[in-house]
């Protein structure tokens, strides 16, 4: 009698151990992978961003100059030419197209898996954003998986125009 | 039977001696070995310093201010060297403890040909102010980093100099128009004015005997003359190599269509450069340095 | 025949197997606690590897802001000047200047091929201010501006490679 107490006292303890450690194990999982996924901010797309707001496109907007790609937002927002007769928002459709397709390796083949890049012009009126109208929207590719992105603002009174870039892996 | 006796057997006497010789070689070897980690740590601190102060450096920014905390007290030692084609900065630190000696002899110098470190030659503080300002002559020529730990007290200061101390809300820098006003222990930098109380006294082109212009002005207060002067030949060897890289940009720019006509100007100015002697040949050297800078901005293709 | 009287008293053999389950348990949680532990460090090791390269991306950028690479003629903090970039190339004085052992710009776009000269710039991809050693490199975004025939002022996208010696 004695004996069989002890054993059963041992296998209720390992019976208790070993429902412990499958619950820790469960919450250890969800919470692993909960802290995946989401948009991570990205210092690489924001210098991205920057970097190719100084671009100098193909539109010509003072006798002797011609404009950036942030100049060229501008216009494509007011629906303006350039002076040298070509339409701002095809020059912004392609450049802004030829620059993603250089500077980022998508594919389904590739560790990017799809980007989604676009510009909206926000305004606010008494501290209510008022106005929010997308300039352009460029997307290639799928985004299922995480996300890194980034915004780059421009000033454009009385409002600004918010570019943002979304990398997919 | 002598009573009085003590028996003491070889056995026992060995184990004492060798007990002492141990214990000995113990302590020595352990505090030979807090010394060699505390150099090791005080390089580590260096190295680190060192690194903060990489990503500081200015960059549309007309100033900034950053502040280093120290786990401990911590002596910055700067050291400057004008020779070479750049110079080089040297800083090393050592920190109190109370192990061994309080302060020891500093870690290994961390060198860097790109810094220009305007201190007295040791600041001491748990923590170190770090203001940055772009030294321009007459473009960029690098960034003045100026260390200082302890309280200072700007006595009747030019509107410039008040308004970039309180825009960038200097820490331990106060403003008052009465020496008698400033806090006690605080150096006294005097604007344009004789008192004996000053330990700083700050003129429109020098601060005693160090000439300066323009933001150099700063690196005049927080350092030492050595350090001054030697930081301020080191700026102007870079500014020589910058006048003769200008150079070489407009004589490549002729063949695509941009004449700046600069290029001999340059070349002189990167000359009188080389040759400099200390701050009192500033003067001559910023009318050049405006000339320049005048014209550039006349091109319609500018170099700078 | 020979026996002995061992006494053991209950309370004593009660204290025994407590101690046995207290210490069963102690090994089981210290088991459990180093899991958990590993597993926490694993991601944090994740982390940690995001942020030095985030923050190594941001010393590279502070490197295009150097007086001998950056673009003055206009306010823009993200641009360097092409061509002080190419006549720094081989200058003598910049040979153990910049003390890292690998310094790099790289056109994006528009594309280019080889190696920058006099002869075919700005036809060319890259300019190469020091390779030496062993490194990892990062890199970082900027713009290269330079003055243009036709069009004055131009800038185009491309990178600036940085290399970091390795430690240990």
């Amino acid at each position: 009698m004695k004996n069989r107490k002890g054993q059963e006292e041992i296998v209720g303890f390992v019976l208790i151990m070993v429902i412990v450690a499958v619950v820790f194990l469960v919450l250890l999982g969800i919470s692993v992978r909960t802290g995946d996924g989401g948009l991570k901010d990205s210092r690489d797309v924001y210098q991205f961003l920057e970097s190719s707001a100084e671009y100098t496109t193909d539109c010509q907007i003072r006798s002797t100059e011609y404009g950036t790609l942030g100049d060229v937002i501008g216009k494509c927002l007011d629906n303006e030419r350039c002076l040298n007769e070509m339409d701002s928002c095809d020059v912004l459709n392609k450049t802004l197209k030829e620059i993603m397709d250089s500077s980022w390796n998508v594919g389904e083949e590739s560790k990017i898996k799809g980007y989604l890049l676009n510009s909206v012009y926000q305004v606010k009126r008494n501290d209510v954003e008022a106005r929010d109208e997308e300039i352009i929207s460029i997307e290639e590719g799928d985004c299922l998986g995480s996300v890194i992105g980034a915004t780059y603002l421009i000033p454009s009174f009385p409002g600004k125009i918010v570019n943002s870039l979304k990398i997919c892996y | 039977m002598n009573r009085g006796g003590f028996e003491f057997s070889f056995a026992w006497l060995f184990a004492i001696i060798v007990g002492v010789v141990i214990i000995f070689l113990a302590i020595y070897f352990t505090t030979s070995l807090i010394g060699n980690s505390r150099y090791e740590a005080d390089t580590k601190i260096a190295a680190q310093l060192e690194t903060i102060l990489n990503p500081v450096e200015t960059g549309l920014e007309e100033g900034k201010l950053i502040i280093i905390g120290f786990p401990s007290e911590t002596r910055i030692y700067n050291d400057c060297n004008e020779f070479g084609d750049f110079g080089d900065q040297a800083i090393s630190t050592s920190t109190k403890s109370g192990i061994g000696d309080k302060w020891q002899e500093p870690g290994a110098k961390i060198k860097s040909k790109s810094k220009y470190i305007f201190s007295e030659k040791v600041v001491q503080g748990q923590e170190a102010y770090v203001f940055v300002k772009p030294f321009e002559m007459p473009y960029k020529v690098a960034d003045m980093v100026m260390i200082y730990s302890q309280d200072y007290c700007f006595v009747k200061p030019f509107d410039d100099i008040k308004e970039e101390v309180e825009d960038l809300n200097l820490p331990g820098i106060n403003i008052s128009f009465n020496i008698d006003d400033c806090p006690e222990g605080s150096k006294k930098v005097c604007f344009v004015f004789d008192n004996d109380e000053c330990d700083v006294k700050v003129g429109q082109t020098n601060v005693q005997e160090a000439y300066y212009e323009d933001s150099l002005v700063y690196g005049a207060i927080f350092s030492s003359p050595d350090i001054y002067e030697c930081q301020l030949k080191r700026l102007m060897k870079r500014d020589a190599e910058l006048a003769l890289l200008y150079a070489s940009k407009a004589e490549f720019l002729v063949g695509k269509g941009c004449s700046t006509g600069l290029a001999g100007e340059l070349v002189n100015y990167a000359s009188s450069l080389e040759d400099f002697g200390g701050s009192r040949e500033l003067p001559s050297v910023k009318l050049k340095s405006d000339d320049i800078g005048r014209e550039n901005e006349l091109l319609k293709c500018k170099l700078f | 025949m020979n026996y002995s009287n061992v006494n053991y008293s209950r309370g004593q053999v009660k204290i025994q197997q407590m101690a046995f389950v207290l210490v069963a348990i102690m090994i089981f949680f210290a088991i459990v606690v180093l899991f958990y532990l590993s597993i926490r460090v694993n991601l944090l090791k994740g982390d940690v590897e995001i942020l030095r390269n985030e923050e190594a991306k941001e010393v590279v950028r502070k490197l295009a802001g150097r007086p001998e690479l950056s673009w003055t003629v206009t306010d823009c903090a993200s641009c360097i000047d092409l061509d002080k970039a190419l006549v720094l190339n081989h200058r003598e004085s910049y040979e153990d200047f910049w003390e890292v052992p690998f310094l790099q710009i790289e056109r994006v776009y528009p594309d280019g091929e080889g190696e920058c000269t006099k002869g075919n710039y700005p036809d060319c991809r890259t300019i190469t201010l020091v390779d030496e050693g062993i490194y990892i490199a990062h890199s970082a975004f900027v713009a290269l501006c330079r003055h243009d025939e036709l069009m004055g002022d131009k800038c185009e996208l491309g990178k600036i490679y940085l290399g970091f010696r390795s430690v240990g």
